[in-house]
């Protein structure tokens, strides 16, 4: 079983020695775009790289692929150092964001190139080249152009392109983010089904963390070249190890309140009573008034306003609440996060106590 | 009186909003340089290349039927020298130009900089006009020349390049060769770099060697751009006027003489209205059949 | 679904038996390239100065004393420089009388084209008008028709019209020059048609949309199609022979024709050199100072103009 493994991986992009020299850099010299990243990539596991656009997710994929130079640090596959080998030899497929199929050749023949260069009998990539076509339903499609095709359809060409290969381990890079919304949703539920059937190691790029959490077993969450969190989506979702994560993923992120003496209370906008009266000593009951409504279908997303700070709570109802309207609701101690003021979650259960009794005192609405 | 003409103008500014009237006062002089450079010429040309032309008098002109055509085409040894010599040059200049520049582009295709000061310097011809480099080459290619200098180092007797009819023709083709190859690199280097750098890094995964990039991926990616554009290359090399007129001036015994330079003399140095126009048609049908079929290679591989 | 052939492994990361051999090769291979850039990059300035050194040869020729001149040394340097030959070529061949005949007609050209291309080129994109695909083909035809078969009759025309040897004739078909036409519609179609309507709906009259809106829109490709037609306007030969009989309004590169032809036996080389080096001094300069302007201006206008069926200009 070989786990992809990085050690202290840095990427510091353009020229480092052109620091000196003021005249002759650009923005994007001496910026560290990956920061020393520490992590491990299990066997089997689809893991989704996730992060805001710009925090160093797709240089990552690039740099495991070979694609991208390493400043500092170790790429490991297994027991075997990966980091000097040409992309080529990684034993890794990649799927790129705009598909990158060679548009001169069929389908055939692009998924083919591969298996060709890697002097394969002519009897198997045939062989190969049918079923990975079969896998991903293009049976009818193997001498059309990507040209011709639908891009959906040359989304799965690059599909069968890496499955083909059988490798180690798949790289993908945002593939999804060039389909239209229900091309996107379809592709998910096969991708994750491909997953399961071929049981290799998939690294997928997003910037969506909806997409995370439902493809992902395991979900790295990045911000500026660093890991901020890694885990099952469970994890990341419900235990969230900072304020950066605990923002960033859930739909809306976790509603985030500042104290006065620098500590922040979090809470998501769906662990809310609705209409709660009582106070109790391990909830806090708070009042305000609607400002906006957002109709999400089935349920409801009110925007409220107190102390200057704005947060959401959501409602499953029929109808909405009109807006202006009081609303009063509560939230229980087990669903207030504590974070510090570095906004690192607070574990020590005597320290958060204390920062849950300040926030009742605050906040508490009589 | 004045009642009328306010009422003729009225109608005529309501016709120019309903016909977006505007649009003919743009196009007056678009229109006139049209007829007046195009059309009128092309019928004078078809016309007079069947009469004997009298300059001064054009009534005097007698028509001659197919007699111009007869002359030149049987008659005429430089004419059919030239026609001769422009597909030969058209040849040579195309297909040298096709393997140095391709090559040379694929060499500098690269954004550091010396790579882009060599491109700047390769460039240089291009900029300069035909005239200075072509007197500029007369004196490099004279028999005690530079290049015979050169040639000389290395124990060669250098012919008289363009005073040799064997040479002459060639020696032209250099030249233009020689001032077009830096526009032609950078042509081919602006298609490398609109190619999308994806398809490479896919390449590269797929465990393709460099020469295996440049066959199986470049040349066919690039094929479009490059057929295109020396396919128009090779049609406009029919019309090299200058560096002929300069340089050797057809000779020596017509041994460089090209159809747009013989046009040249039969008609505004001889005055020969008669035979000029048919080498225009001869020259204009060669073009035209050429773009033509040009076309049809592009539409057919769109 | 049997996955027989997928199931078995074919990309697996190599593996590397001498880790320290595979280091010390990999260490080696980027020695190797970077002696490999050295080398490089001095044969690409070796190749570079091919170019250019023809024309610092003639700045070295048309500094030497004529007896010096004709022994065609290919050395660069000159022991004392004779800068008379400059004076002389300046006065006694004329050179000053051309140099102000090819400025005139450039600024000319360069001002008088855009009134009518631009006007054009915007009734072609954005109007319609009857026998607009008529003239349209009418100027497919202009560019098919080589500039050699059909200057003839123009030549004819016009010295029935007593143009030849003006001023008049000899930028008149600059303001009709099919190049500029084609590129300026091809800018003017990366424009939105949306663009114009807004205007319209403001109500924008055809003349202010096209002043005001559409040309700012188009500038970079204004200053593009300025710099690749000033370069071939000074460097114009072929049209200028055609229509000049006399001295009187030739511009350079035509009497650069006649100073090297005009004396019998061996032309003064030294002299010539010197018209040509005039020639090619004012281009040259710019080129060292905006050579990437220059570059892209030259290079991106033929592109653009070649994929609506234009032509090169510059022979």
């Amino acid at each position: 079983m070989a786990d992809i493994i990085l050690q202290d991986l840095v990427k510091i992009y353009g020229n480092i020695q052109s620091r000196r020299r003021r005249k002759h850099r650009s923005a994007a010299d001496g910026k560290r775009a990956i920061d020393g990243i520490n992590l491990t990539i299990p066997h089997g596991s689809f893991t989704v790289l996730v992060g805001p656009s710009g925090c160093g997710k797709t240089t990552l994929l690039r740099m495991i692929a070979g694609l991208e130079g390493i400043t500092e640090g170790k790429i490991m596959m297994g027991d075997i150092d990966i980091t000097n080998l040409e992309p080529g030899d990684r034993g890794l497929a990649m799927v790129f964001q705009n598909y990158a199929l060679y548009p001169h050749m069929s389908v055939k023949q692009n998924i083919e190139f591969g298996l060709v260069n890697a002097r394969l009998p002519k009897q198997e990539i045939a062989e190969r080249v049918k079923e990975a076509l079969e896998i991903v339903g293009l049976q009818d499609y193997a001498g059309r152009r990507p040209g011709q095709l639908s891009g959906g359809q040359r989304q799965r060409v690059a599909l069968a392109r890496a499955i083909s290969k059988s490798p180690e381990c798949f790289l993908m890079d945002e593939p999804l983010s060039n389909l239209d919304a229900k091309m996107r949703s379809e592709m998910r539920s096969e991708l994750i089904e491909l997953h399961e059937k071929l049981r290799s190691t998939f690294v997928y790029v997003t910037h969506d963390q909806i997409e995370a959490m439902t493809m992902g077993s395991n979900i790295v969450v990045l911000d500026e070249g660093k890991v901020m969190q890694s885990g099952t989506p469970d994890e990341i979702h419900n235990d969230p190890d900072c304020v950066f994560v605990a923002r960033f993923i859930g739909d809306p992120g976790m509603n985030i309140i500042p104290l006065p003496d620098g500590y922040q209370i979090g809470f998501r906008a769906r662990d809310v009573a609705m209409d709660a009266t009582e106070s109790r000593s391990d909830s806090v009951l708070i009042g305000s008034n609607i400002e906006a409504t957002e109709n999400h279908g089935s349920e409801f997303l009110y925007l409220l306003e107190r102390h200057g700070q704005r947060f959401f709570v959501k409602e499953v109802s029929r109808r909405a609440r009109p807006g202006g309207s009081p609303l009063h609701f509560c939230v229980d101690r087990a669903d207030i996060y504590v974070f510090d003021s570095e906004g690192r979650r607070v574990y020590d259960a005597a320290e958060s106590e204390r920062v849950f009794q300040t926030f009742k005192s605050l906040w508490e609405t009589p | 009186m004045r009642q009328k003409a306010k009422e003729y103008f009225k109608r005529l500014r309501a016709f120019g909003k309903r016909h977006n009237g505007i649009a003919y006062v743009y196009m007056i002089p678009a229109a006139f340089g049209t007829l007046f450079f195009t059309i009128l010429p092309f019928i004078f040309m078809i016309i007079a290349a069947f009469f004997k032309v009298d300059l001064v008098n054009i009534q005097e002109s007698r028509y001659v039927g197919t007699w111009n055509f007869m002359m030149v085409f049987t008659r005429d040894n430089e004419f059919t020298k030239a026609v001769v010599n422009t597909i030969i040059f058209a040849f040579v200049t195309v297909i040298l130009l096709m393997f140095v520049t391709i090559l040379m582009a694929s060499w500098l295709a690269k954004n550091t900089k010396v790579h882009n000061f060599a491109q700047t310097l390769i460039f240089t011809p291009h900029i300069s006009s035909m005239v200075s480099v072509a007197i500029l080459w007369v004196l490099l290619l004279d028999p005690r020349g530079i290049i015979n200098q050169i040639l000389a180092l290395f124990g060669i007797q250098g012919p008289a390049w363009l005073l040799d009819s064997r040479t002459s023709l060639i020696s032209v083709a250099l030249v233009t060769v020689w001032k077009s190859i830096g526009y032609y690199c950078l042509i081919i280097i602006a298609g490398l770099q609109a190619l999308p750098p994806e398809v490479y890094e896919a390449a590269r995964l797929d465990k393709a060697s460099r020469w295996c990039i440049l066959r199986k991926i470049t040349l066919p990616l690039l094929t479009p751009t490059l057929s295109f554009v020396f396919i128009m290359k090779f049609i406009n090399s029919f019309k090299a006027f200058a560096a002929i007129d300069i340089m050797t001036q057809g000779g020596p015994q017509g041994s460089s003489m090209v159809l747009g330079y013989w046009i040249y003399n039969a008609g505004r140095v001889k005055f020969n209205y008669g035979f000029s126009m048919v080498g225009a048609i001869v020259l204009t049908v060669l073009v035209a059949v050429l773009t033509y079929l040009a076309q049809r290679f592009f539409n057919r591989r769109q | 679904m049997s996955l027989k052939a997928i199931r078995k492994p074919l990309y697996k990361p190599l593996e590397i038996r001498d880790r320290d051999k595979f280091l010390r090769q990999v260490r080696l291979r980027n020695r190797l390239l970077r002696c490999g850039k050295t080398v490089n990059y001095l044969l690409l300035i070796g190749v570079g100065l091919m170019f250019v050194y023809p024309f610092a040869w003639m700045a070295s020729m048309s500094l030497r004393p004529l007896s010096e001149a004709l022994s065609f040394s290919p050395n660069l340097l000159v022991k004392s420089p004779e800068w008379n030959n400059y004076v002389y070529a300046w006065q006694q061949a004329q050179i000053s009388h051309y140099v102000r005949n090819s400025l005139l007609y450039s600024v000319l050209v360069m001002t008088a084209q855009y009134l009518a291309i631009i006007p054009a080129a915007y009734a072609f994109t954005w109007l319609e008008f009857k026998g607009k695909k008529f003239l349209w083909a009418a100027k497919f035809l202009g560019m098919m028709l080589p500039a050699e078969a059909t200057l003839i009759p123009v030549y004819y025309f016009y010295s029935k019209m007593g143009l030849v040897d003006n001023w008049f004739g000899l930028i008149l078909p600059s303001l009709f020059s099919m190049f500029g036409i084609f590129l300026f519609v091809s800018a003017f179609r990366q424009i939105p048609k949306e663009v114009i309507e807004a205007a319209r709906m403001d109500r924008a009259p055809h003349r202010r949309i096209m002043l005001k809106v559409i040309l700012p829109m188009v500038k970079p490709m204004w200053i593009t199609h300025f710099i690749s037609s000033l370069i071939s306007n000074w460097n114009e030969y072929f049209w200028v022979l055609m229509m000049t009989n006399s001295e009187k309004i030739r511009t350079l590169p035509v009497a650069l024709r006649g100073l090297m032809q005009a004396e019998e036996g061996v032309p003064e080389w030294n002299v010539v050199m010197a018209g040509t080096m005039i020639q090619l001094a004012p281009i040259l300069i710019m080129y060292i100072f905006a050579s990437r302007k220059i570059k892209t201006a030259m290079v991106g206008t033929n592109i653009s103009a070649k994929k609506l069926g234009g032509k090169n200009e510059n022979t």
